[in-house]
């Protein structure tokens, strides 16, 4: 009888502790880093062939990694509120970096793209999906976001929503305001739709 | 009385033609309902969330395989992979095979840029769907919870509602023909 009470009370225990871990930061990614584990150092260059290391993009306070395309519409709609997030953020600590991982594309084509839409934050060419790949990001837009010591706290969309009219959930800005504030992030990984980044390796 | 035959004839034609034209989008097999059914312009339905769930739920009489793709006019790869879907859709739709499509796109897009896409690709004969709900989140949980929301994206269900297939990227439509293969001959 007892043994079977014990039994009991750790099954429910256990359910309610798997409960809970559910519900602390919503759903878990599946694939490449994940939500606490740090980045480890890397090299790469941005589009203008200049190298960069996570060392020398990292902001004081926290850096947020942004995929994205230069033909993907939904990518070219966050133009305007990637930029903005950089101007907003730089100064008081988080660093913007976009990261282009098609391999359909070019660092020309990327370069001349950003020069086009006003994008000034720095742009780094993941040539053959490194840092994509080390990651686990599969679309663009998606976004990373570390905190001071490279812990991701952050990954996914920016926003809710392709179309500004309709935002109502502004998460990776939400995200970084929690990190300045030194509170834990809400939602830590939330997704959206996106174009898939196209791997050098055909995936 | 010949000329009531003729005109009792002739409006019987009238009759099938339009009753061939109304009956399209049924399992109508006929030639001349087929050649009628394609110039017939599309229609895409708007589901919510709830209206999603209730497409993937395969209970009652939608107890058989169900094949998903989601896409958006704006995704390159979407629009280049649907004429292998179309084709797909034409060898197994008789043998049981439901084959659905699932834009993505904005709301504002449902009555032109939408069908006008799908006309163009003679992707006819598929049912047509644009989701919207305000939380994309929401509709990617709904579908598969380790779906990144990447398009395009591919699922495949046996009639029991399990998931035995899923590709997020332009699909190989030798890889997907092999798994509807699989699943039909399992049923």
């Amino acid at each position: 009888m007892k043994k079977q009470l014990a039994f009991a009370l750790i099954l429910v225990l256990s359910l309610m502790v798997g409960a809970l871990a559910q519900g602390a930061g919503g759903d878990a990614p599946t694939s490449g880093l994940a939500i606490g584990s740090s980045l480890s150092d890397f090299e790469l260059s941005d589009v203008s062939g200049q190298k960069h290391t996570l060392a020398s993009l990292k902001g004081q306070k926290g850096t947020a990694f942004i995929f994205i395309s230069v033909q993907c519409p939904v990518s070219n709609a966050y133009n305007e509120r990637m930029e903005r997030l950089y101007q907003d953020y730089r100064a008081r600590g988080i660093n913007v970096v976009g990261i282009n991982a098609n391999a359909t594309e070019t660092a020309d084509q990327a370069k001349q793209h950003a020069a086009e839409h006003h994008l000034t934050f720095t742009i780094l060419k993941d040539t053959n999906n490194k840092i994509a790949d080390m990651l686990g990001a599969t679309n663009t837009p998606e976004a990373f976001l570390f905190d001071a010591n490279n812990k991701l706290v952050y990954r996914g969309r920016i926003d809710n929503s392709r179309n500004t009219e309709a935002i109502s959930s502004n998460d990776l800005r939400d995200a970084m305001d929690a990190l300045l504030a030194g509170r834990a992030v809400a939602r830590s990984y939330v997704r959206a739709f996106g174009c898939t980044i196209k791997r050098s390796s055909g995936q | 009385m010949r000329i009531i035959a003729t005109i009792l004839l002739a409006t019987c034609a009238l009759a099938s033609l339009i009753s061939a034209q109304a009956t399209s989008s049924s399992q109508n097999t006929q030639q001349n309902a087929q050649a009628v059914s394609a110039q017939a312009s599309v229609t895409v339905h708007e589901v919510d969330l709830i209206g999603l769930k209730k497409l993937l739920s395969r209970e009652g009489e939608h107890a058989h395989p169900l094949a998903v793709n989601f896409w958006g006019t704006f995704c390159d790869p979407c629009r280049e992979e649907m004429p292998d879907l179309v084709r797909i859709n034409s060898e197994y739709k008789a043998r049981g095979l439901e084959f659905i499509l699932v834009s993505v796109d904005d709301p504002s897009d449902i009555k032109k840029k939408v069908p006008q896409f799908l006309q163009q690709v003679g992707a006819v004969e598929m049912p047509a769907y644009l989701v919207n709900a305000s939380d994309p989140e929401t509709i990617i949980n709904a579908v598969d919870r380790t779906w990144n929301g990447g398009l395009p994206a591919t699922f495949l269900y046996d009639a029991q509602g399990h998931l035995v297939f899923k590709h997020t990227g332009r699909v190989n439509p030798a890889e997907l023909r092999q798994a509807i293969n699989k699943l039909m001959s399992a049923e």
